[in-house]
């Protein structure tokens, strides 16, 4: 493997990461286990530019891989009843590959994680403990003394917000 | 079905409260068009952006925890009885703590009958000191533990040399290491130093590469701080950095996944950018092997925006202040800038879209200081034309920047050429 190979290829990788995090998070909903995969691609990528694979698209290789990793981890954790299905997986990938080259997807990225400074201790607080930490919603009931409807509209709301001032912000840019 | 359906549906999803009936609602939904796609996709986005973020101001705290915490636990220190018990394990603590840095840190090894070690060329066996060069052929195996179950395993054809355990455990010269490291005792070191940087270890697990040329490090957990004589920077869970130290010269590492970049340049100086934490933005500009272009890509969120809402294909980045220095650059992912860069003395092909010219030459290894208001960032088509951008053979310019936000553009506080 050259070095300007593997440059290219890693830098690839690197700049689509938050796109394959958030793949890998669509499909297993938290935050933990999507990093796993992200650097089981990783691993797997260079294992196999080390071996002289022809990579193309680098995005695309690396969601395939990582569908591959969930549909395991699904297995292993035989969620199959309701849940595991590979055409959701198959769906959400497409999705992913449908990024057109003008998206502006890193834009509101971003926009986002400036918003994300005018959040109250409270609001981020109840972020961090749903999915940074991957605690449940009963769990956070518990230990926020309160409903768990409350806390479900909370979530939806503030995540709503978030997106709303990172589309305005990039209005204004407009 | 409505869009709020499809809302209520992706939220169940999201929040794991979803039954069989749910998920193949959101089947058909997702399957039916592109616009329900995209509104899933953008809801994982939106939390890929929000998990990134909750977990760099984390990332920040415990290595503002991890520099605190001698005196933090001092001053949380109050006198109870059970503080006893925690008072004897401190003393067994201090005596472990005392004992290896006294003298040398003992390491075990185990390897494959092909394993080299040599001490001054002469084949050895036994314990390893300070100095003792391992040699892992291609199919090799070695281990190296240490006493405190820290462990450093050869995953390729490696050269390096054992280090004396107080201020490096290993000197890589070549090859591709995956480390597992124990947190370390207060004012104890895990370093590890390749050609190009030393890798302070705080706790972690990572994989090390390097070919003597550069050195590549990801880490899985924990933190690893790298550095050389004039830069260093905190490599974070997840995170990869590259650096080339070449000419003995300051290394440049960037930190991913969101600003993933290289440096390699023949004389790159740079400084002050080790921090991380402030305000202030970074960006780098790269050449190739070829020196035929280069590539930069943003430190920070605020200079990949104001890059990104001027992107509109191909571009020339005209950067003026009394100065002619020129970039000419093209977007080739969001963040993501390939750049020419050259200067007034003849290096461009004449074309007037690529110089405004003001002031002076740059000269070169002196520091500029130069300001560039987001207004000089404009657009040509370089591709469409037809047009081949002039060779950079014949001359090494590499620049490194610090700058800052302003309300009005970029600033780039220094910037050193060099011929």
């Amino acid at each position: 493997m050259s070095h300007k190979h593997l440059k290219r290829h890693s830098g690839e990788y690197l700049s689509g990461r938050p796109q394959l995090m958030a793949f890998a998070l669509s499909m297993l909903r938290n935050h933990a286990q999507a990093e796993d995969v992200c650097q089981e691609v990783w691993l797997k990528l260079i294992d196999a530019l080390e071996k002289g694979r022809e990579i193309m698209d680098t995005g695309k290789w690396c969601r395939g891989v990582a569908r591959n990793l969930i549909l395991k981890q699904w297995e292993k954790q035989k969620r199959a009843k309701v849940i595991v299905d590979s055409e959701l997986l198959d769906l959400a990938e497409q999705s992913f590959d449908e990024i057109e080259t003008d998206d502006p997807w890193w834009a509101q990225r971003l926009a986002l994680k400036d918003c994300m400074q005018g959040l109250s201790d409270v609001n981020r607080s109840l972020l961090h403990m749903r999915y940074l930490e991957g605690n449940s919603i009963d769990c956070i009931c518990e230990k926020q003394q309160k409903t768990r409807s409350a806390v479900e509209k909370m979530l939806t709301r503030v995540l709503a917000r978030l997106r709303e001032c990172a589309g305005k912000k990039i209005e204004v840019q407009r | 079905m409505s869009r709020e359906r499809f809302l209520a549906l992706v939220t169940n999803w999201r929040e794991e409260t979803i039954d069989e009936q749910g998920v193949s609602d959101l089947k058909v939904f997702l399957r039916k068009d592109s616009s329900y796609r995209k509104e899933f996709r953008q809801q994982f986005l939106t939390l890929e952006a929000v998990t990134s973020t909750l977990q760099e101001e984390d990332g920040r705290i415990a290595l503002l925890h991890e520099l605190t915490q001698e005196n933090h636990v001092r001053s949380r220190l109050r006198p109870r009885l059970w503080h006893v018990a925690a008072v004897a394990a401190a003393a067994i603590f201090l005596v472990f703590l005392f004992l290896p840095s006294t003298g040398y840190e003992f390491a075990h090894i185990r390897m494959s009958d092909d394993v080299t070690l040599t001490r001054n060329g002469q084949p050895i066996t036994g314990v390893l000191q300070s100095g003792d060069t391992i040699q892992v052929p291609e199919h090799g195996e070695a281990v190296l533990q240490w006493q405190d179950a820290s462990t450093v395993t050869f995953t390729s054809k490696n050269n390096c040399v054992y280090g004396d355990g107080i201020t490096t455990r290993l000197q890589m010269h070549h090859g591709k290491i995956n480390a597992s490291v124990t947190p370390q005792a207060s004012g104890k070191h895990f370093r590890i130093s390749t050609p190009q940087a030393v890798f302070t270890v705080i706790g972690t697990e990572f994989s090390l590469q390097t070919d003597g040329n550069s050195s590549f490090v990801h880490v899985h957990e924990g933190t690893v701080a790298m550095q050389n004589d004039n830069n260093s920077a905190v490599v974070m869970a997840g995170q990869s950095a590259w650096s080339d130290g070449l000419l003995g010269f300051s290394l440049g590492c960037y930190l991913t996944p969101e600003y993933s970049a290289y440096l390699s340049g023949k004389r790159v100086l740079y400084q002050d950018f080790a921090e991380g934490l402030s305000n202030e933005w970074r960006w780098r500009l790269q050449a190739s092997d070829d020196n035929e272009s280069m590539a930069a890509r943003p430190w920070a969120d605020n200079a990949a925006v104001s890059l990104f809402r001027q992107h509109d294909g191909p571009s020339s980045v005209t950067l003026d202040r009394q100065q002619t220095l020129h970039v000419t650059c093209k977007m080739v992912s969001p963040g993501s800038l390939q750049c020419k860069l050259f200067t007034q003395s003849g290096l461009n092909d004449g074309r007037e879209q690529w110089r405004v010219e003001a002031g002076v030459i740059p000269e070169a290894n002196r520091w500029y200081t130069l300001s560039f208001p987001l207004a000089f960032f404009y657009m040509i088509n370089a591709q469409d034309d037809g047009v081949t951008l002039p060779e950079m053979n014949g001359l090494d310019l590499n620049g490194a920047h610090l700058g800052s936000k302003t309300e009005n553009g970029l600033v780039i506080r220094r910037i050193w050429m060099t011929e």
